[in-house]
């Protein structure tokens, strides 16, 4: 086996450059180092302006996604020798606007994600319970995929239509709004269904499927823009045959 | 008083033009989005072939003539590959897009998805049998 493996990591400082490029490090091919590990030695022994995100490690937090060889990754868990003998294309994740090198601006994801109420709705006036919720293994089976979600973007960076229609609300906002809905002690289904039923909410979604391809905890966001897309409908029809929602 | 937050000019991307060339999920998708074109184009087919029914033999010779002509045969070849296409891609992407439940449980992949298989496969033997003349 190889002793060393190149990286090409994508570069972009706004205060100098016009457009990102690629640099060069050679790293040590260490057994069970993942990229993430090359780039924190690139950032401790080469160079130390080389920026990017990443916390804990272990593919939980969900900060240090990127770009590697073509493919949306968690670095943390995406090993250097799988791409032997390299070298290895480092870049930052599509669709996002580019603040520094591999740092993308995320602010655009935070506004949908919180348009959608990703937190358990009571509705008012709703009685007070006097204890815990109880909640069957069958009813925590419902929602507990959706839950998984750790908010890494790979799906939004993978989603041509997002990259494509930037106001389309996406995959993982539409998985964790409807991970609230299939819990059983949430009562903000209806809130919900206002924004994910309009233009840019789930109907922009063309059923490419990539976003569930790339999530790294096998949420499965593109069926749960195809569940919304019949909840709506099932709306619809209710308050065409019924107006008032058959309140 | 000027702002302490430090400027900075995010650099915006854009999609290459051939961004459905970059995997096979997206080259998919798109052969799919194309192949309701030929879609289309058998319905056409059809109903000029009803119409011409109904107009009486004579008609009907004259669209016989007319789709054996060899440029409509390419085309309709391409369109029977392009119509496979779209019924395999559809019947892939149902299980994808919703797990129906049955007794209070949701159904698995193969459970939504191979009912259509059987049912395609019948309604194939089915027609075959009619066009062969075997009822």
């Amino acid at each position: 086996m190889a002793d060393k493996i190149t990286l090409e990591v994508a570069r972009y400082s706004p205060e100098q450059d016009g457009e990102p490029r690629f640099d060069r490090y050679e790293v040590p091919l260490i057994e069970n180092w993942m990229v993430l590990d090359a780039l924190n030695y690139i950032k401790d022994q080469l160079d130390g302006t080389v920026t990017f995100r990443w916390s804990c490690r272990m593919g939980i937090c969900g900060s240090c996604g990127m770009v590697v060889n073509g493919h949306e990754r968690l670095t943390c868990e995406t090993l250097l020798a799988d791409y032997l003998p390299g070298p290895i294309r480092v870049e930052p994740l599509r669709h996002f606007p580019v603040m520094r090198d591999l740092v993308v601006d995320l602010s655009d994801f935070m506004e949908k994600l919180e348009r959608v109420k990703p937190w358990i709705i009571r509705q008012p006036g709703a009685p007070e319970p006097s204890r815990e919720f109880i909640q069957t293994p069958e009813q925590l089976a419902e929602y507990k995929q959706y839950s998984l979600c750790i908010n890494c973007v790979l799906c939004y960076s993978a989603c041509p239509v997002y990259g494509l229609d930037p106001h389309f609300i996406g995959p993982a906002a539409s998985a964790l709004s409807l991970r609230y809905n299939l819990d059983s002690r949430d009562q903000g289904a209806e809130q919900r269904l206002d924004v994910m039923a309009q233009h840019d909410g789930v109907w922009d979604c063309t059923v490419i499927g990539e976003c569930s391809v790339v999530c790294p905890k096998h949420v499965d966001p593109s069926l749960a823009i195809q569940e919304y897309k019949i909840s709506a409908t099932k709306a619809w029809f209710k308050n065409l045959l019924m107006p008032g929602g058959g309140k | 008083m000027p702002s302490a937050v430090p400027r900075y000019r995010p650099y915006e991307r854009r999609m290459p033009l051939l961004w459905w060339l970059q995997r096979w999920n997206y080259t998919w998708f798109i052969l799919r989005e194309l192949s309701s074109a030929f879609v289309a184009w058998w319905v056409v087919v059809t109903l000029i072939q009803i119409a011409s029914i109904l107009e009486g033999p004579q008609a009907y010779a004259a669209f016989q003539a007319w789709m054996a002509q060899p440029l409509l045969i390419i085309v309709n070849i391409v369109s029977f590959i392009f119509i496979l296409f779209h019924t395999l891609s559809w019947f892939r992407l149902v299980p994808q897009a919703m797990l129906p439940r049955i007794g209070g449980k949701r159904t698995s992949a193969v459970m939504t998805g191979a009912p259509m298989y059987v049912v395609w496969a019948v309604a194939s033997v089915v027609v075959a049998c009619f066009a062969l003349g075997v009822f």
